[in-house]
């Protein structure tokens, strides 16, 4: 069995074409190694990406990104198509991701959903007073957005990450982590909050040293 | 806004209005899922790859023993029952006629050629005896009307 690594990834928000998906699904279904191998190719930087920012240790986010594939590699019977196999693959990462952590603990334990330190402070999201858009995401900021998404409890890292950083839809959000659309939504709003608390934070003071 | 917020918070469920609002405050917070957009991801390293290739083809499905053997023991056995039917050989030659006394007569003896003629004509080694020409001419029955 030759799973030789392609050069062909994925960015972030860009999806495979629906009748390209359907194929790459029935090669993997018919238990084409290739088909298989292109799978993995499409989607291991993102898996491991969402798996890297839900545990926090780096060479445990490695084997679960491996768990994943090779979870996804023995479910494909059972995979009936009818979500997209992004969402098929995100839903298994999740699953891995909260059984490692109920077993092993690693997640803080999530209480009134951590927003005491995320949201006492109401941010006034229409105000702006940072434009994201204009903001060079130097390695510093990087660094400060990595932080504050590692600092949020698992609830509402698991909705930013899957809309946000993987374009997954309420619904598809909701499926996947078994809650209602609403508390999706409630969620995202929270974990945005805090994500723009901690931004606004970062870039005052910055402001501050360069006066 | 407190309200819903507090709702928010708790994971209560909202009335449309408050859901409208919330609705509202999400897309006044788009701008961060650009800044989430423009994380870059981190890819595996090769040996990563090939560990998990390795992991893969140690649960990819094995055929059962049976299964190999079947079509194993079934080639070989079309195969030496081809050889028996190819290069055992055979007695193709008729045998011998024995002929008795009484098929030595002339009438048996024309009635056998008959036979094989006939036989060969079925067979299709030998055509049947063309119809002599006699030389005769065609009986012309208009004559006979106009006589």
């Amino acid at each position: 069995m030759s799973l030789g690594g392609g050069v062909i990834r994925l960015n972030v928000n860009q999806r495979p074409e629906p009748h390209a998906e359907a194929a790459l699904l029935a090669g993997c279904k018919r238990r084409d190694d290739a088909a298989f191998a292109r799978l993995i190719d499409l989607y291991q930087a993102r898996v491991f990406g969402f798996v890297r920012r839900m545990i926090r240790d780096e060479e445990e986010a490695r084997d679960v990104t491996q768990e994943v594939f090779i979870r996804a590699y023995q479910a494909l019977d059972r995979f009936d198509g009818r979500a997209s196999l992004r969402t098929w693959l995100f839903r298994i990462a999740y699953n891995l991701c909260i059984d490692r952590a109920r077993r092993a603990e690693r997640f803080p334990i999530p209480h009134q959903l951590d927003t005491e330190n995320e949201s006492d402070e109401v941010c006034d999201t229409t105000l702006g007073h940072w434009n994201p858009e204009q903001v060079v995401l130097n390695t510093e900021l990087r660094d400060v957005i990595e932080g504050a998404i590692g600092s949020m409890s698992e609830k509402l890292r698991t909705v930013l990450l899957l809309h946000d950083r993987e374009d997954m839809a309420y619904e598809e959000i909701a499926a996947t982590i078994d809650v209602p659309v609403g508390t999706v939504k409630s969620r995202l709003f929270l974990a945005r909050q805090a994500l723009q608390q901690r931004i606004g934070v970062y870039l005052n003071s910055s402001s501050e040293e360069i006066r | 806004m407190n309200q819903w917020n507090e709702k928010a918070r708790k994971e209560l469920p909202m009335d449309m209005e408050e859901m409208l609002a919330l609705d509202e405050a999400l897309n006044q917070s788009e701008s961060v899922k650009s800044v989430l957009s423009s994380l870059t991801d981190e890819e595996p390293s090769l040996a990563w790859r090939s560990e998990l290739n390795e992991k893969i083809a140690s649960i990819k499905p094995r055929r059962p023993k049976l299964a190999l053997w079947v079509p194993i023991s079934a080639s070989a056995i079309a195969a030496a029952t081809l050889a028996i039917v190819l290069f055992i050989p055979r007695n193709t030659e008729r045998p011998a006629e024995v002929l008795s006394q009484s098929d030595r007569s002339v009438e048996a003896l024309i009635l056998r050629s008959h036979r094989e003629a006939e036989a060969a004509t079925v067979l299709g080694v030998a055509s049947p005896t063309p119809t002599r020409n006699t030389g005769s001419q065609v009986f012309d029955w208009s004559k006979l009307e106009q006589s």
